[in-house]
């Protein structure tokens, strides 16, 4: 054994610890079976791999909570936020006192001049027809056709307007 | 002949445009050589032909003799042509989308009766900006006139109306509010001291 130049610190020769004959005796490759017995040993981790899409069903369940929620936040909106004046609509009850008819419609550029599309419930004790409609923000003009064959000027109306062929058009604005 | 024009009166709906129309309302040849000429010259101006087209629905669905739908259908036509006029003198060349439904409701208006010149004096400065809240003016004007108010009066109220930016329901609302205290037996005066205090610009 030899000692380091500056002390008398006994220091190991390799050489010495490992000899040759043991070398010798050392194996070059892993036993069989060796590489699956280490990996067996290891424990289990799941890499967090990202992917664009979602795998399986899981899409669903974000999907349909993002619908709701969009759905919700159009039903909490203003309406003023949402319809432009073209497309706000206002409710308007129209009313006649017909007790003798059998059939009573409304007539008018709602209804592109076209009998048979709005017709009046009625009539009740009292002899009245009535509708209620949904109509567009703006101006229209109407008469009520009465038994298929009888124009009748609205005699609710505020204001009227020769339709140029001899009959008053009632004219609302909304 | 009658094929045309019925397709020119719904556009849409073409395969049931005989049934719908056609019942019962014929069209005689003179109206169809009316409305074709209309037409023609509408679209030769560059109007537009959808209310000429109800006109004849309605004119047909109520049954009016031949004269009369002619005589209609004339008359709207050089209503539209002389809104157009008036458009035309105010914005130029300078055309928005919704001057179609201005010049619709000017049409309207001057076939209802209101002369030319009060809407010339209240398009003159526009310089081709016309707003959906215009188109509610005119028909507030047309409103009131059919309502029995003045010339004056209408005229009055439209620049008012104009000079506050008054949206459409406020200019409705106001109109309304004119016809019933005209209807009472209030003057012009005393109407717009309870609708603008008082304080508006008389032309």
């Amino acid at each position: 054994m030899k000692t380091s130049p500056n002390n008398n610190i006994p220091v190991r020769n390799t050489k010495d610890t490992f000899p040759k004959k043991h070398l010798a005796g050392l194996r070059r490759r892993a036993p069989d079976g060796f590489t699956q017995r280490v990996m067996a040993s290891l424990p289990m981790h799941r890499h967090k791999t990202f992917h664009w899409w979602p795998e399986g069903n899981s899409w669903i369940a974000p999907l349909l909570t993002g619908v709701a929620a969009a759905l919700l936040i159009v039903a909490l909106l203003p309406d003023n936020m949402l319809r432009s004046p073209h497309t706000e609509r206002i409710t308007v009850q129209f009313e006649l006192h017909a007790p003798e008819a059998s059939v009573v419609e409304l007539v008018g550029n709602f209804t592109d001049w076209q009998p048979g599309r709005i017709k009046l419930e009625g009539p009740d004790q009292s002899g009245h027809w009535t509708a209620s409609l949904d109509l567009p923000a703006g101006r229209h003009e109407y008469l009520f056709l009465v038994d298929g064959r009888r124009w009748v000027t609205d005699p609710l109306a505020l204001i009227y307007r020769p339709d140029g062929f001899g009959n008053m058009n009632a004219v609302v604005n909304l | 002949m009658t094929m045309m024009i019925l397709c020119l009166i719904c556009p849409v709906s073409r395969g049931n445009a005989e049934s719908e129309t056609l019942k019962g309302n014929p069209a005689s040849k003179k109206v169809e050589q009316s409305m074709s000429a209309c037409i023609a010259e509408a679209s030769r101006l560059k109007l537009p032909i959808a209310t000429l087209q109800a006109r004849l629905q309605e004119a047909l669905v109520k049954k009016v003799s031949d004269e009369k739908i002619v005589t209609a259908l004339e008359h709207h036509l050089q209503a539209l042509i002389a809104a157009q006029k008036i458009l035309e003198k105010a914005a130029g060349r300078n055309r928005e989308s919704r001057t179609t439904e201005i010049l619709t409701a000017l049409a309207r208006a001057i076939e209802s009766g209101l002369p030319p010149e009060i809407f010339e004096e209240l398009f003159k400065d526009q310089r081709g900006v016309f707003s959906y809240r215009m188109q509610a003016l005119i028909e507030a004007g047309e409103m009131l006139y059919l309502g029995g108010i003045s010339q004056e009066s209408v005229k009055i109220f439209m620049l008012e109306c104009k000079n506050r930016d008054m949206p459409r329901k406020a200019t409705i609302r106001a109109a309304s509010f004119w016809m019933q205290r005209h209807q009472e037996g209030l003057d012009t005066d005393e109407i717009l001291r309870r609708l603008w205090g008082g304080e508006v610009s008389r032309p």
